[in-house]
C-alpha cells in the first residue's frame, strides 16, 4: 500500500512540474499587471528596433513583446514586416490578417490600409487591394483616406488599371480629383495619379487624352520626367510623327541617366521603364 | 509490476544525478559574432576563476578579466554577459558596436584518428534551409565529400516531391582541430582566418556522424549519413557565398538590387517555354546573388490565393529555378563584398505564370 502511495506521489509531482514548467511557456509575463505588460511590450519592441529587421533576433524581441501584449496592433502589424520583407509571406499574411481583424474589430482602420497598401504593391492582388479600399472608406466613412502614405483612392484606380478595367480606374481618378478639389488641393499635384490617368486613356485608345495628361505633367515641378517622355514619345510613334517620338524618346534617355525616374524601395512601380525599354523603341524607329 | 516501477525510478534518478554531477568543461566555441547576422568568428573561449582567454586557430590567446568595463582609454565601453552555457561579450564606442557570443562545447569526446574515417566517403545531411536563405517547400540535402585530409566537396541539392530541381557545387579546404579531446571542423575558402566557423563533432559512427553549430541564437545540428551512392545531380552549378554571415536584403542598397531590364523583360525571360501548373496563387523564390553577381542557394514558398500554404507541378518550379539561376544582369553596386538575398514572387492565374515582382 505504502509502494502504490509512493508511486502516485512520484506521478503527481511530475504531472505539476510538467503543468508548471507549461504555464510558464504559455505566458510568461501572467502575473504582471497591464501596465507593467504594456511598459515591457514597449522595451521589447524598442529593442527589436536595435537589430536587424529580417534576423531571427528581431523577430524574438517582437513575439516577446506580443507576449507581452498579445492584442496590440500596431506591434503585430508591425512584426509582420519582417516576414513580408523577406518574403516569407504566409507567416506575413497570417499576422496581418489578425492584426486587420483585431483592428476593424475595434472599429479602427490603420491595419487595413496598411494591408490594402500591400495587396498592392506587394501581392500583386488587385481583387483584394478594391475590397480592402471600399471596407476602409466604408468603415472610416472618410472618402479620401490616406493608406499607408498614399491615398487609398491611387491604390485603388491603380488596381483597376492592373486588371485591365480602365474606365473603372478613369472613374476613380476623376472621383479623387473631385474630392481634392473640394479640399482646396489642385489635382495636378499627384503625380501618380495623372500618370496612370493618362496610362488609362492610353488604353483605351484615347492618345489624344492620354497625350493631354503627359504633357500637363511634363510641365509640373514635382513630376517624373522619364517615363512621361518615353509614353509620350510612344503616343507620337502611333501618330506616325516619327520625329517628335525621337526627340521624346531622346530626352526620356537624358533624364533616365539623370535619374529622373520611378524610383521607389522595395517595389517596382507599374509602368516603370528601364534602359533596354528606351533603346529598343530608339531601335524600331530606324528601322 | 510496482517493484520493477519502482526500480526504473531509482536507476532513472540515479542516472540523472550522475549526469547532473558530471563535471562540465570550461570550454566555449565561437558560435558567432553580430548575433543578428550570425557572422561566422573562429575562436574559442576558457572561462577560469576570474579571467576569460580567447583562442584563436593559431592557438595564440589573450585574456580579459571577468567584469564589465565602463569605458576604457580608447573610449569602448565592455559589458559582459555570463549564463550556463554562454559568454556573450558587448563592445560599444561612440562609432560602432559589435557583439561575440561563445557556447560551451558539448561534452562530446573523439580522436583524430577516429576522424580520419570519414576520408573517402560521402555524407549527406538534411537541412531546412541554407545560408539563411527563406525556404519553405524545398528538400534541400547537403552532400559533404571528403575528398582527402584537406579537401571536401560540397553539393547541395533542392529537391521538390522527389523530383531534383537543381544542385550546386563548391570545393572547400577544411581543417579538423583537437581541443580538450573535442573535435572542430571548419569549411573555408583561400586561408584559414577569424572569419571562419568552428563545427563541433558531436557523433561519431560507422555510417553517420553530426555537426553542432550556432546559427541565429539557436543550437543547430546537422545529422550526416553515409551515402554509398552520389547524389543524383542536374545542371550542376559552382556556387560559393563570399561571407559566411546574413546576406543583406535587397532593398539594403540604393537603388534595390534587381533585375537590370526590369520586371516585364524578367517575366519575358523566364515565361519562355515555361510549363504549366493546375490552380491560382502564387510563387516565392528565394535565392542568393553573391558578391560576384552569381546566383545560388534557393528556397521555395508556395500560397494559394488565401495566403495558405499551397503545392504547384515541381516541373515549373524547376524551369524557374533554373532559369533564374542563370541570370547575370543584376545592378549590383560597384564594389560589393557581401552577398545579397533576393526573392521573386510569381503570380499563378489559371496555371500560367502572369506576373512576376517585387
Amino acid at each position: 500500500m505504502a509502494l502504490k502511495k509512493f508511486v502516485l506521489y512520484n506521478i503527481l509531482i511530475f504531472i505539476g512540474f510538467c503543468h508548471s514548467s507549461y504555464s510558464q511557456e504559455s505566458n510568461p509575463f501572467e502575473h504582471l499587471s497591464k501596465e507593467e505588460r504594456i511598459k515591457l511590450a514597449d522595451k521589447y519592441h524598442d529593442l527589436s528596433q536595435t537589430v536587424y529587421q529580417t534576423s531571427e533576433m528581431h523577430r524574438i524581441y517582437k513575439d516577446s513583446a506580443l507576449l507581452a501584449v498579445p492584442n496590440h496592433v500596431n506591434y503585430m502589424q508591425r512584426a509582420s514586416y519582417s516576414y513580408k520583407k523577406s518574403g516569407e509571406h504566409i507567416k506575413a499574411m497570417e499576422m496581418l490578417n489578425k492584426a486587420v481583424a483585431i483592428d476593424t474589430t475595434n472599429g479602427s482602420t490603420a491595419a487595413l490600409e496598411y494591408k490594402a497598401w500591400s495587396m498592392l504593391y506587394f501581392y500583386r492582388d488587385y481583387e483584394s487591394t478594391i475590397k480592402d479600399v471600399n471596407k476602409v472608406i466604408e468603415i472610416s466613412k472618410i472618402p479620401y483616406k490616406g493608406c499607408h502614405g498614399e491615398s487609398c483612392l491611387l491604390l485603388k484606380a491603380q488596381a483597376y488599371y492592373q486588371l485591365g478595367e480602365y474606365k473603372k480606374a478613369i472613374e476613380t481618378f476623376d472621383y479623387l480629383f473631385t474630392i481634392l478639389k473640394e479640399q482646396g488641393v489642385n489635382p495636378k499635384d499627384d503625380f501618380l495619379a495623372n500618370f496612370y490617368l493618362a496610362r488609362s486613356y492610353f488604353k483605351l485608345n484615347d492618345l489624344d487624352k492620354s497625350l493631354f495628361y503627359l504633357e500637363e505633367q511634363l510641365s509640373m515641378p514635382y513630376s517624373v520626367k522619364a517615363e512621361l517622355n518615353f509614353y509620350a514619345a510612344r503616343i507620337y510613334v502611333l501618330k506616325n510623327d516619327k520625329e517628335k517620338a525621337k526627340q521624346h524618346f531622346l530626352k526620356s534617355k537624358e533624364l533616365y541617366l539623370q535619374n529622373d525616374k520611378m524610383n521607389e524601395p522595395y517595389i517596382e512601380r507599374f509602368d516603370e521603364i528601364f534602359m533596354n525599354d528606351i533603346e529598343n523603341e530608339l531601335d524600331k524607329l530606324k528601322n | 509490476m510496482i517493484k520493477t516501477l519502482v526500480l526504473f525510478l531509482s536507476l532513472f534518478s540515479a542516472t540523472f544525478c550522475w549526469a547532473q554531477t558530471k563535471p562540465e568543461t570550461d570550454l566555449y566555441v565561437a558560435g558567432y559574432r553580430n548575433e543578428d547576422f550570425n557572422t561566422a568568428y573562429l575562436e574559442f573561449a576558457r572561462k577560469q576563476h576570474d579571467y576569460i582567454y580567447f583562442i584563436d586557430h593559431n592557438n595564440k590567446y589573450h585574456t580579459m578579466a571577468n567584469r564589465n568595463f565602463e569605458k576604457d582609454t580608447l573610449g569602448i565601453k565592455t559589458k559582459l554577459i555570463i549564463t550556463d552555457n554562454k559568454i556573450s561579450l558587448y563592445y560599444t564606442s561612440d562609432e560602432d558596436k559589435q557583439d561575440y557570443h561563445y557556447f560551451r562545447v558539448e561534452n562530446a569526446e573523439f580522436t583524430i584518428d577516429q576522424v580520419r574515417e570519414l576520408k573517402g566517403k560521402r555524407y549527406t545531411a538534411e537541412l531546412d534551409k541554407v545560408a539563411m536563405i527563406p525556404n519553405r517547400d524545398l528538400k534541400i540535402q547537403r552532400e559533404i565529400y571528403f575528398l582527402d585530409s584537406s579537401n571536401v566537396e560540397i553539393t547541395h541539392t533542392y529537391t521538390l516531391n522527389n523530383t531534383v530541381l537543381y544542385t550546386e557545387k563548391e570545393i572547400k579546404n577544411i581543417t579538423v582541430h583537437s581541443m580538450d579531446n573535442k573535435v572542430f571542423f571548419s569549411f573555408y575558402d583561400g586561408e584559414l582566418s577569424l572569419n571562419n566557423r568552428w563545427y563541433q563533432l558531436t557523433n561519431l559512427q560507422k555510417d553517420k556522424f553530426s555537426f553542432l553549430h550556432y546559427a541565429e541564437t539557436k543550437k543547430i545540428i546537422d545529422v550526416y549519413s553515409l551515402n554509398s551512392n552520389k547524389n543524383a545531380e542536374i545542371n550542376t552549378s559552382n556556387f560559393k557565398m563570399c561571407l559566411d554571415s546574413r546576406p543583406y536584403e535587397y532593398y539594403n542598397f540604393d537603388p534595390d538590387i534587381s533585375y537590370t531590364h526590369g520586371n516585364n523583360s524578367l517575366l519575358k525571360l523566364l515565361i519562355k517555354d515555361a510549363p504549366t501548373t493546375k490552380g491560382n496563387g502564387f510563387i516565392t523564390i528565394h535565392f542568393a546573388i553573391n558578391c560576384d553577381g552569381k546566383v545560388g542557394r534557393f528556397g521555395l514558398e508556395q500560397m494559394d490565393t488565401k495566403y495558405q500554404s499551397a503545392s504547384y507541378d515541381p516541373k515549373l518550379i524547376k524551369h524557374l529555378i533554373q532559369e533564374i539561376s542563370k541570370i547575370t544582369e543584376w545592378n549590383l553596386p560597384e564594389k560589393i563584398q557581401t552577398d545579397t538575398h533576393r526573392f521573386l514572387m510569381f503570380k499563378v492565374t489559371n496555371g500560367k505564370i502572369t506576373e512576376v515582382w517585387p
